[in-house]
């Protein structure tokens, strides 16, 4: 854009100087005007300059200090060949068009330094030429003088004022890092330059909405502030830094070796998050998820950039938190295939894409004691999904209760099923979600649901987190309360992974502890004290406990050795889709030894 | 790059400024109305001569100046009689832009000097030149009223000849210098010697 204006210029420059004096004359004679040489030379010897440096290197300062010298020069000229007087009237129209163009007070200078130079060279020579009759008064000049700096200071003190204006267009006023616009413009101010390797990295706060919610936002943006400050002394110097959201960051980094240079940032930023926070009296322990993408191997704009950070930010959060991940084409791959499961997500229950599954829960003394119901999706394209990938979307989605109501129902009506057709009464777990559980009528839904598929609330267990209870001790305990007045029975999901509270558990109303498969992936002999004394600690409060995730005869037999009371795994059986489960049940119905087989 | 384009920069802008501020060449000319002279000089107010050359680009300074500086005079002062002498060395010539910006200058009559006689007879060698007699055909001014070639502005001419119109005496101080296109090519004196 400015190369063509500056060709327009001289182009322009060079008609009017043949328009308005083509020719000097001596009486019939005639040459070349000067001014129309002046017009033709001005290229080469200074506009053709800045031409190439705004092509070459266009957001480099040198080309901004050759336009301002360009320009200053123009006008004189003009002025000259269009018989005006080289005058302060230019140097200020000159000022205040580069003002809106670059606001540099550096380039004002430059341009104010040509003008001096100008004044101060011409001036001497020819003063009256410059600065009119010097004979009437010989301090005309301090008028020149005084607008001259008089336009500057003008300039510079507006300048200023609107500095601060923009300083608030392009930063955080939280945390006082640049924003997005800022990082936008600091992008597009880096030249484009052969060989040259950027890195973008996308640092997004692990739970930091946990934090913010529960200890309020004050001390959140208290954190926020905090972050930024490590940030600022881990990478600041050789980074870009922006706030792009409410606990996400950018840094852009220019001139990198490559990925493992990028890394290394990435790391130095997680080893610096990675030390507590204290705010007021919290002490908090964060980390972040770090997403890296390279310029120009997966984009020369910043908004590919960005995209392909934010993909790889999303892998390493799915890959544990805590980490840096370089964007890949398996990365895009995965998030292309995750983004369009996220979107058909919200189509999948209307569809009829979701089914339920049983997988049976096997008492070690009767046999079969029931089923957990468990979720399953099957993507028109995709195929299945596993729940690991499509829960956590449907719960940031705000699809969770509509799914979870809809697996209770179908739970609840297949359990109904299974009698009506003669099996003996066998019980159903739900999981229940955060979301779910913490509707005020859930407790009412249940029983509704129980009402219309006519089933038993004995036969029905809701299986909840502990994660989920210990958010509002006293809210669980009087929605629990409700749902066991009913005659539903509660068990507890994954105990031991979590805050594994002793105190909590005899207080509630809870029937059954369900042990976490991790416990008996690990063959060590503290994990086997641990689970004999949950075992131990939950007959002792009158509770029942199920093992969870048993694959093979050892772990069954090891579970059966220390009283653990329901065992459930594919040592038993996968999960079962509904419509094969009769085929199932008759099976354990009429043969005995299948019977046997589960509980040897 | 930057060392060749600031050279060249700063030659041709010194270049241009000493095209500027060169002055036209002149010579000593009669101290009062000439003998021999066609042209017409008024008995009862002063007469302002001016010679130009009919292309000079230049010369429109001066006629803007002196347009300029008449307006400005105090409207109960006596209007002077303005001759505007363009030298035509080539016949073939016709009125062009200057021409035509010289009629607008109220009370100004625009005429040819043929082969540039009359500015010989007034000594007249640039563009530009501007003589002020009075009525008795004394002379008060000679010189030129720009500062600087084809520039319009406050200039020691201008002040001068304003000074000698309003006070009907002979500027003082030292001539100014006229800035303008030659009347005459060297060629021209060769032809008009032979």
């Amino acid at each position: 854009m400015m190369s063509w204006l500056l060709a327009l210029e001289w182009a322009g420059m060079i008609v009017i100087a043949m328009v308005l004096s083509p020719r000097t004359w001596s009486g019939s004679e005639s040459h070349i005007h000067p001014h129309l040489w002046a017009a033709i030379l001005s290229g080469p010897a200074f506009i053709l300059p800045a031409i190439l440096l705004t092509v070459i290197y266009p957001t480099r300062q040198l080309t901004r200090h050759a336009i301002a010298v360009a320009q200053m020069l123009v006008s004189a000229l003009l002025i000259d060949i269009t018989g005006g007087r080289v005058e302060t009237h230019f140097h200020i129209f000159g000022s205040l068009a580069f003002l809106a163009f670059y606001r540099d007070w550096r380039v004002l200078m430059t341009a104010s330094a040509v003008i001096a130079a100008n004044h101060l060279i011409g001036g001497f020579l020819w003063p009256e030429a410059l600065y009119g009759v010097l004979t009437v008064s010989p301090w005309r000049w301090v008028e020149h003088a005084w607008w001259v700096v008089f336009e500057d200071c003008f300039l510079i003190v507006g300048g200023m004022r609107e500095g601060r204006l923009d300083w608030g267009a392009h930063h955080d006023t939280l945390t006082g890092l640049g924003n997005r616009l800022l990082l936008q413009e600091c992008y597009l101010a880096l030249p484009d330059l052969p060989n040259t390797k950027r890195a973008l990295l996308f640092i997004d706060l692990d739970h930091f909405k946990q934090a913010n919610d529960t200890l309020g936002h004050a001390v959140g943006d208290k954190v926020l502030m905090l972050v930024a400050q490590r940030l600022v002394e881990a990478v600041g110097s050789r980074a870009v830094l922006a706030r792009i959201g409410g606990d996400e960051f950018a840094a852009l980094l220019d001139n990198v070796a490559g990925p493992e240079e990028a890394i290394k940032t990435g790391n130095l930023i997680l080893a610096a998050l990675s030390v507590p926070f204290r705010v007021d009296e919290h002490e908090l322990m964060l980390s972040a998820s770090v997403g890296i993408s390279l310029y120009p191997d997966q984009g020369t704009d910043l908004a590919t950039l960005q995209e392909c950070a934010d993909s790889a930010m999303y892998f390493a959060k799915r890959q544990g938190r805590n980490a840096c991940a370089v964007f890949s084409a398996e990365i895009d791959e995965r998030e292309t295939v995750l983004r369009e499961i996220r979107r058909d997500l919200y189509r999948a229950l209307p569809r009829g894409e979701f089914s339920v599954h049983f997988q049976p829960v096997v008492d070690r003394e009767a046999g079969l004691a029931g089923f957990e119901a468990l979720l399953r999706w099957t993507h028109p394209v995709h195929g299945r999904v596993a729940p690991a990938d499509f829960i956590p979307m449907a719960e940031s989605a705000g699809l969770i209760a509509g799914i979870g109501e809809w697996v209770l129902t179908e739970a609840c009506r297949e359990c109904r099923t299974w009698q009506r057709r003669g099996h003996p009464p066998v019980s159903v777990g739900v999981n229940v979600s955060a979301v779910q559980f913490e509707l005020p009528g859930f407790p009412g839904r249940v029983i509704e649901i129980l009402r219309e598929c006519d089933l038993d609330p004995a036969l029905l267990t809701l299986e909840l987190t502990e994660g989920i209870i210990v958010r509002d001790m006293a809210f669980a305990a009087q929605q629990l309360g409700g749902l066991r007045a009913l005659g539903v029975r509660i068990s507890l999901d994954d105990f031991g992974t979590g805050y594994s509270s002793l105190s909590y558990l005899a207080s509630l109303p809870v029937d059954t502890v369900k042990l976490d498969r991790s416990f008996l992936n690990r063959d060590s002999a503290s994990d086997s004290a641990i689970v004999q004394s949950v075992i131990d600690l939950a007959h002792g409060i009158g509770m029942r406990v199920v093992a969870e995730g048993v694959e093979t005869l050892f772990q069954s037999n090891r579970l059966k050795e220390l009283n653990c009371d329901e065992l459930q795994g594919f040592y038993f059986s996968r999960a079962i889709p509904a419509d094969a489960l009769a085929g199932y049940l008759d099976s354990i119905q009429t043969d005995p030894a299948a019977v046997a087989r589960l509980v040897a | 790059m930057t060392t060749i384009s600031a050279v060249a920069t700063v030659a041709g802008i010194g270049a241009l400024f000493v095209f500027n501020g060169t002055a036209g060449l002149e010579t000593a000319g009669p101290g009062g109305w000439p003998e021999g002279t066609a042209v017409e000089r008024s008995r009862t107010a002063p007469t302002v001569l001016v010679f130009a050359h009919p292309f000079c680009s230049c010369t429109g300074a001066t006629l803007e100046e002196l347009d300029g500086l008449l307006a400005k005079r105090n409207s109960g002062a006596q209007a002077p009689v303005i001759r505007i002498l363009f030298s035509r060395s080539d016949p073939a010539w016709r009125p062009g832009e200057l021409w035509s910006r010289a009629s607008r200058i109220p009370g100004a009559s625009p005429a040819w000097d043929e082969g540039g006689k009359e500015a010989r007879i007034f000594g007249a060698r640039t563009s530009g030149l501007v003589f002020l007699y009075d009525r008795r055909g004394k002379l008060l001014f000679r010189g030129g009223i720009t500062s600087s070639r084809g520039h319009t502005g406050d200039s020691y001419g201008a002040e001068r000849l304003t000074a000698a119109l309003d006070s009907g005496q002979s500027a003082v101080g030292a001539p100014s210098k006229v800035f303008g296109c030659a009347l005459f090519a060297t060629s021209d004196d060769r032809v008009r010697e032979r």
